[in-house]
């Protein structure tokens, strides 16, 4: 995948973010991903309108971390999540 | 504990528009006036949020039927859970599926008898079901509903498997699940009609593999297959009490759809006892909970905590004893009770169904 991709949520799939002890998870028809604190991060910021890079510049600043390391990241994380059927991109 | 109640099956009715000779409920149908109120499936699923629970499946019978049915869906929403219509499409259309969605469902799955209108109808029991259960997939599509088609196949059906995989596409659907009968209750009234052909079942999943390929990324397509042809059993219900519950439209929390059928096991009321104890320290989700009940081969097998010695129904069906290793296993001393069968519906088929009622039922 390129920078430029943008994620997309398929129909179905849906956040649900970590409240009272319980875990953040993204939810899909008959399949649950168990997201931690970094996938959480990322699941969270697919809006439909933000690109990869995007999202890697705010989780730069979000983790204070070298952009190279997070793009990294956020792409193989996304490649992923798309792999198994959640997003497309 | 390892045990974690990850999904609840809410079998809010028995009532249905349909009469698959296949269906899942029990042969003795709970009636109206034994279904449980919305206020204690509100609580219920309440509960079941507050012990972790992520998702939850309105299923039956036609859960379209119970006239509250939005409000468990709100219910479900507000409490967190990721929510699921199991639907026979009867009474689906625009503005019920607009409704739903508003209400916050996530998802629902039409179910499809065949991909032969005709053929849908006869095996639904019901004239017009086909154009309707078209009717309800569309509507849900519309309303920005996830989709999934069932596709539940057997003798009748399973060689319109490619048909039913283009139907669903066709439908906007995400996804398609096409399970082979499994013999419990009706079906099990029913095996010589529905039991498919070795060569029927190899064909139909060599059908899912190339259309699993042809596909990619467009259509996700689950595949069940029976157990009565293979050579180890399923992991039924993902292990008995172990990530599932279903509760009967009366109420009575059930490790599984069929548990009432094993006899000298008790069930909890979900009204008199809260659920986190029910899932915890009830007998029925404790007798055949981890690996400690099993007896050989199960208890030295390296695949018991795969497979979670099978199905407990179908070993009481079968062996006559719900503790036993499940028949269909080639490891259990009773794997040639599910061959004799198998044998017996091959070559004495029925072409007549027993078809799913309350007035037939037998107590």
């Amino acid at each position: 995948m390129t920078d430029v991709a943008i994620p997309r949520f398929k129909p179905g799939v849906r956040l649900s973010p970590r409240s009272n002890g319980r875990e953040a998870t993204l939810n899909a028809p008959e399949r649950v991903l168990v997201l931690d604190q970094i996938a959480e991060a990322i699941v969270s910021r697919i809006d439909g309108k933000s690109d990869a890079e995007a999202i890697a510049r705010e989780l730069c600043v979000y983790f204070q971390a070298p952009y190279d390391t997070v793009i990294a990241d956020v792409k193989e994380f996304l490649g992923e999540l798309a792999a198994k059927g959640y997003v497309t991109l | 504990m390892n045990e974690r109640l990850l999904a609840v099956t809410a079998e809010l009715t028995h009532r249905c528009p349909l009469a698959c000779p296949y269906c899942s409920n029990p042969l003795a149908l709970a009636r109206k006036r034994d279904e449980m109120a919305g206020g204690d499936w509100a609580r219920v699923i309440r509960e079941a949020a507050s012990m972790g629970c992520l998702h939850i499946h309105f299923s039956g019978g036609e859960p379209l039927a119970r006239g509250d049915l939005d409000d468990l869906v709100e219910a479900a929403a507000e409490a967190g859970l990721y929510s699921n219509l199991i639907t026979s499409g009867i009474g689906l259309n625009d503005t019920r599926a607009g409704q739903l969605k508003a209400a916050g469902l996530d998802h629902v799955q039409v179910s499809f008898q065949d991909s032969v209108p005709r053929s849908n109808d006869r095996i639904a029991g019901l004239k017009g079901a086909f154009a309707r259960k078209i009717e309800a997939a569309e509507a849900a599509h519309a309303a920005g509903l996830a989709l999934t088609i069932n596709a539940v196949v057997h003798r009748a059906n399973v060689e319109h498997v490619p048909e039913m995989i283009d139907l669903a596409i066709a439908l906007g659907a995400e996804r398609i699940e096409i399970a082979h009968v499994q013999y419990y209750g009706w079906a099990a009234e029913n095996h010589a009609a529905l039991l498919p052909t070795r060569a029927q079942l190899d064909r139909a999943t060599q059908d899912v593999e190339a259309a699993r390929m042809a596909h990619d990324g467009a259509l996700v397509i689950d595949y069940v297959v029976p157990d009565f042809h293979a050579a180890r059993p399923k992991a039924c219900m993902g292990g008995w009490g172990r990530r599932q519950m279903v509760i009967s439209p009366a109420g009575r929390a059930l490790p599984c759809h069929a548990a009432e059928t094993i006899p000298d096991l008790g069930f909890d009321d979900v009204r008199t006892k809260p659920l986190a104890e029910i899932w915890e320290r009830s007998e029925a989700f404790q007798r055949f909970r981890g690996t400690a009940w099993m007896t050989e081969p199960c208890r030295s097998c390296e695949r018991r905590e795969v497979d979670w010695g099978g199905c407990r129904c179908q070993a009481l069906a079968l062996a006559g004893d719900a503790g036993a290793t499940d028949p269909a296993c080639e490891l259990a001393p009773t794997h040639d009770r599910v061959l004799a069968l198998v044998a017996r519906a091959t070559d004495h088929p029925s072409a007549d169904y027993r078809y799913r009622s309350f007035s037939s039922a037998v107590t």
